[in-house]
């Protein structure tokens, strides 16, 4: 009886058991009950800064006033990371995706390739075909993105456009090239020698247009492009920030893409210095207006265990074969440990540590302790929030003291007493036996890491030939509580 | 998982653990509520001494539906359900149960396969007895011969009444101890092994 109090102890403090720091990355869509459900995805754009005074434009050596926008990103990306089935994608990320995206990969090079050959023949004087070139280069720039990944090449060649549209007698159209270079990169500055005095003035002309007439609230393009570059991130969202200098200090425009809908749907105006609550308020509001999608699970994608589970159980175990009347009660704990090296495939380990105790009729003559190792390979299936399995493997079994007989003289007075008839008594202390063993079971995800067990399981042992036929086939269940690393 | 749910599994458990015992609960020490006297059981009495006072102990251990134990006679003025440091006979000292059973409802069969102290001659004599354990907890029951080797002694009976002084008999290897080695004149052991 005391056995089986230490052992409803265990059993009731498993679920207390202390709980490690929360690793929100390890939660496994598919293994919560949940599982359609798929966090949000939300991209936060680099931060776009405007502190750049019209004085300045043409010394480029000047100091800037501050750069306000690694502190911003690190807001943002701090305050998005809190809420729970989001999934943030930092500026580093997005322009990593951007990247290492194969089909943009090409016309980033491309673009850089048609702005050095268009630079080449504006120097050669081929201005007109400098022109076409250079046309091409900023719209494939754009067209990948390197406003966003890399804005410089694509400035450069929108300058250089312009400088050709000027040499063509097409001031207007050189202006709007010129203002767009502004805005693919604010902080552009010129060396006051560099360009024809014409030239400087046109660019001075634009960056006044563009930081007096510009939208700060759209800072990379319009809805169209807004949700081209959105679909190229997978995000539900695109959260963006321009900070530009004022009299009263820096004040930042914040605003937020909606993908699904495609439109602008939140957009904040806020004083740096005291930005933090009214930022935080601003995307809790959002956040709480945005569904969280339900997708189907494309098995494909499922990412298998790759960690290894540990699990510790307790369980319950009868022998099918027994040399006893009645059935005996097995009731101990197990630990467990698997693996799933590839999809579908597991190996795994087990260590089993019964007590048995006797039965009814006290054939067992007392209680005996038992070691269980089993091992092998296992087989997982997914179905829903439940992960199954199946596991084949070798059971070896050390008995304890396990004697047991049907003559009560022998359990009264000894199996040495006259009276004890020898040939009832079914002595196998410390035997070994060895065997195959079929587990299956299911396991679903709690919450973090953690994870509840339940397996059924059998053996049936062979060896050594000629010592199973009196006690063989413990079949039995074990529920426990998991981790995985 | 709650915790009411494991509480309930706990709960559940111990209910299926708990039907674990079976049958009434005789295992014990037992001694016969009242010293047998008199000459008129002539059972239990020995001729040269019929008016000394007799305590009968029986020790059972019970399995399922089987038991194993020993019947054990004390001479004794005061029984007073403790051991006697006077056996009535060396050589009649105890006598193993063969063949008992118990069933569902507490009724207790037994063989004995020794001699009796009031038996005369002092060779093994087969006996029946049957007990049954009352509301009250007391075993009462009647011990008779069954022997047709033994005419003369073929209707002797003995009515008698057990109170439990002791359980989990098997702790004690003095109470378990009846295997006297001398052997009776006629080879058998006292004991009847």
């Amino acid at each position: 009886m005391k056995r089986l109090l230490a052992a409803l102890v265990l059993l009731s403090a498993l679920p207390v058991l202390a709980q490690p720091v929360a690793d929100p990355a390890a939660l496994r869509a598919a293994d919560v009950p949940d599982a359609r459900k798929r966090p949000r995805i939300v991209a936060i754009l680099p931060v776009r800064s405007h502190d750049v005074a019209v004085t300045d434009l043409f010394a480029p050596d000047a100091p800037r006033q501050s750069d306000w926008t690694p502190a911003i990103e690190a807001q943002l990306l701090a305050l998005l990371q809190a809420p729970p089935m989001v999934r943030v994608l930092s500026p580093d990320q997005v322009r990593l995706a951007l990247g290492q995206d194969p089909t943009l990969q090409p016309l980033q090079q491309l673009a850089q390739q048609r702005y050095r050959q268009g630079l080449e023949q504006y120097l050669n004087l081929s201005t007109d075909s400098a022109t076409q070139t250079l046309l091409s280069a900023v719209e494939m720039g754009r067209g990948g993105f390197l406003d966003v990944l890399d804005p410089k090449p694509l400035a450069d060649a929108q300058v250089m456009l312009g400088v050709c549209l000027l040499d063509r007698g097409e001031p207007a159209k050189a202006h709007i090239a010129l203002r767009d270079a502004f805005a693919a990169q604010p902080d552009k500055r010129f060396r006051g020698n560099f360009f024809a005095p014409a030239v400087n003035v046109e660019l001075a002309k634009a960056f006044v247009d563009w930081r007096e007439t510009s939208d700060l609230t759209r800072p990379y393009g319009d809805h169209r492009r807004l949700h081209a570059l959105a679909e190229r991130l997978g995000a539900d969202g695109l959260v963006y920030a321009t900070v530009r200098a004022t009299p009263e200090g820096p004040e930042v425009w914040l605003a937020i893409f909606d993908a699904r809908r495609r439109v602008v749907d939140s957009e904040l105006r806020v004083p740096l210095r005291d930005s933090a609550a009214k930022v935080d308020a601003f995307l809790a509001r959002w956040l709480a207006c945005v569904p969280v999608s339900e997708t189907e699970l494309d098995p494909t994608t499922i990412r298998r265990d790759d960690g290894v589970r540990l699990d510790m159980s307790g369980g319950y175990a009868l022998y099918l074969k027994q040399p006893t009347r009645q059935n005996f009660h097995s009731m101990g704990f197990s630990i467990g440990v698997a693996h799933e090296f590839r999809n579908g495939i597991e190996w795994f380990g087990r260590a089993n540590m019964y007590t048995s105790l006797s039965d009814p009729y006290r054939d067992v003559l007392h209680a005996f302790n038992s070691v269980r190792i089993i091992g092998g390979l296992g087989f997982t299936w997914r179905i829903g929030p439940l992960r199954l399995y199946a596991r084949p493997g070798l059971d070896a079994h050390l008995l304890g003291d396990f004697v047991a007989t049907t003559d009560p003289n022998c359990k009264f007075f000894g199996t040495d007493h006259p009276l004890c008839d020898k040939t009832s008594v079914a002595d196998l202390q410390q035997r070994l036996l060895f065997g195959l063993n079929l587990a299956v079971g299911a396991s679903v995800h709690i919450g973090r890491n953690f994870f509840v067990q339940a397996q059924g399981s059998s053996s049936l042992y062979f060896l050594p030939f000629g010592g199973t036929e009196k006690l063989n086939y413990p079949t039995g269940g074990d529920l426990g509580l998991g981790y995985s690393f | 998982m709650s915790h009411c749910t494991i509480r309930w599994m706990g709960l559940a458990l111990i209910a299926m653990l708990g039907a674990c015992s079976s049958g009434p609960d005789i295992d014990g020490v037992w001694h016969a509520e009242a010293p047998a006297r008199g000459a008129n059981n002539s059972l239990l009495f020995s001729a040269t001494q019929p008016a000394t006072p007799l305590g009968v102990e029986l020790v059972i251990g019970a399995y399922g539906p089987d038991i194993a134990g020993l019947v054990r006679y004390y001479r004794s003025g005061q029984f007073d359900f403790a051991r006697s440091p006077l056996p009535l006979r060396k050589e009649c000292e105890c006598a193993f149960l063969h063949q008992a059973k118990v069933d569902a409802t507490g009724r207790v069969t037994f063989a004995l396969q020794a001699c009796v102290p009031g038996a005369s001659p002092e060779s093994p004599l087969a006996l029946r007895g049957e007990l049954n354990l009352m509301d009250d907890g007391r075993l009462t029951g009647t011990v008779a011969v069954d022997d047709p080797s033994q005419p003369t002694l073929a209707t002797g009976s003995v009515q008698l009444t057990f109170v439990r002084v002791g359980t989990a008999a098997n702790s004690d290897p003095a109470i378990l101890d009846c295997q006297h080695p001398a052997a009776l004149a006629d080879g058998n052991t006292a004991s009847g092994l």
